[in-house]
């Protein structure tokens, strides 16, 4: 009798062993993963170098207009943007800015002409207007700007005449 | 080893009955030792008894993946705000709770060339940041922020958020012809955060953020 109940035992505690390890077998949860992926895009800061301003010389008599192509004048004023290689940049310009006379108040209106290369050669150079318009960096990384433009001197009072030319350049 | 010792020597003067409670020592600490699951009376965990539950993670905006855009050298901080975060959906039982990991690289790497990790000329430092909302919209208001830890956010919470009151019933188990899936519900992660563009060197730059998912 007592070996039967024994028996009994011993079936009841393998029974319980087993069935513990099932259990813990199925405790594993379901899991689901993904990955994301996090991205920039980094470009060499932009400069611009004035390598020569733009002047007019001087006016000769009974002279009405005063005109610098950028194409082809010695007096254009010379100008290097710098950037990430072969990327496109956006170039912004004021084409109308007034000039003051230096020593006094007098004023003239001077209308501004760009031309722009991605190699240093001017008289390839094209117009460049004034809608934000797409340019590209050459590989060296360098695009080149010629600054000329006409102004109306039929009234203006003698004297010397100054102003600033800005030009925004973004990456697009 | 002591306690077996004293009882075989109360015991000698009836061996049959000796072996019977020495074997049942023996068998209880096997039992004992063997078993590594503590005993818990405390929370009824109706996941671990059913292989039926399911679970799934998706993009909720696939073409989008985490992208800072173009910037230049030396432009300093740079965010993604949570309006603008990679979004994630989550199905699963809505009364169940889920666990949840994410864990992102500390830098973005130039062409993720594991090498620029000591290299701070190629390397731009990321801070990740994380919130979930749960629910039942995709609705940044509705969203609840995840701790970060050293770019690793963590969260528990339900699919489906109870509403106010005290907690239901416990929910029906698993029985033949059950479905779970009918009582699916989506949460919704938001995945955003920020880097610090210092003087590196000009290029692509990339890293990865995991996430993990789990039952409760």
């Amino acid at each position: 009798m007592q070996l039967f109940s024994m028996k009994k035992l011993v079936v009841s505690l393998i029974i319980l062993v087993s069935t513990n390890h099932f259990l813990f077998a199925q405790e594993q949860n379901i899991q689901v993963s993904g990955d994301i992926k996090v991205g920039a895009n980094i470009v060499s800061s932009i400069d611009l170098i004035t390598v020569q301003s733009m002047t007019f010389g001087n006016v000769q008599p009974g002279q009405q207009e005063l005109y610098v192509n950028p194409i082809n004048s010695i007096n254009a004023g010379f100008m290097i943007a710098t950037g990430n290689p072969e990327a496109a940049f956006r170039l912004t310009y004021l084409p109308e800015i007034v000039l003051t006379q230096v020593d006094g108040t007098s004023t003239l209106t001077f209308m501004y002409e760009i031309s722009g290369n991605s190699i240093e050669n001017q008289s390839t150079s094209e117009l460049l207007d004034t809608e934000n318009r797409s340019i590209q960096f050459s590989l060296e990384g360098r695009y080149y700007f010629w600054i000329g433009g006409r102004i109306n001197i039929t009234n203006a009072v003698p004297g010397n005449y100054e102003g600033d030319f800005t030009i925004e350049i973004d990456y697009i | 080893m002591n306690s077996i010792l004293i009882k075989i020597a109360s015991y000698q003067k009836s061996p049959a009955y000796l072996k019977y409670s020495v074997f049942c020592c023996i068998v209880f600490l096997i039992t004992n030792i063997s078993s590594s699951t503590p005993v818990s009376a405390q929370e009824i965990d109706f996941g671990q008894y059913s292989s039926a539950y399911s679970i799934s993670l998706s993009e909720f905006n696939p073409s989008e993946e985490l992208e800072f855009g173009t910037l230049i050298q030396n432009q300093g901080p740079a965010s993604i705000d949570l309006v603008n975060a990679k979004i994630l959906t989550l199905e699963g039982v809505k009364y169940l709770d889920v666990l949840v990991d994410i864990t992102a690289d500390n830098y973005l790497l130039l062409n993720g060339d594991l090498g620029c990790e000591t290299d701070p000329s190629c390397r731009i430092p990321f801070t990740l940041e994380a919130a979930y909302a749960n629910r039942g919209n995709n609705n940044v208001n509705e969203s609840v922020n995840i701790t970060v830890l050293s770019n690793v956010a963590s969260a528990q919470f339900q699919i489906l958020q109870r509403t106010n009151g005290p907690p239901g019933p416990p929910p029906t188990p698993v029985y033949e012809g059950y479905d779970p899936n009918i009582f699916n519900e989506t949460a919704y992660l938001y995945i955003y955060g920020s880097i610090n563009v210092g003087n590196v060197d000009a290029g692509s730059y990339t890293s990865s953020i995991s996430v993990t998912i789990n039952y409760d």
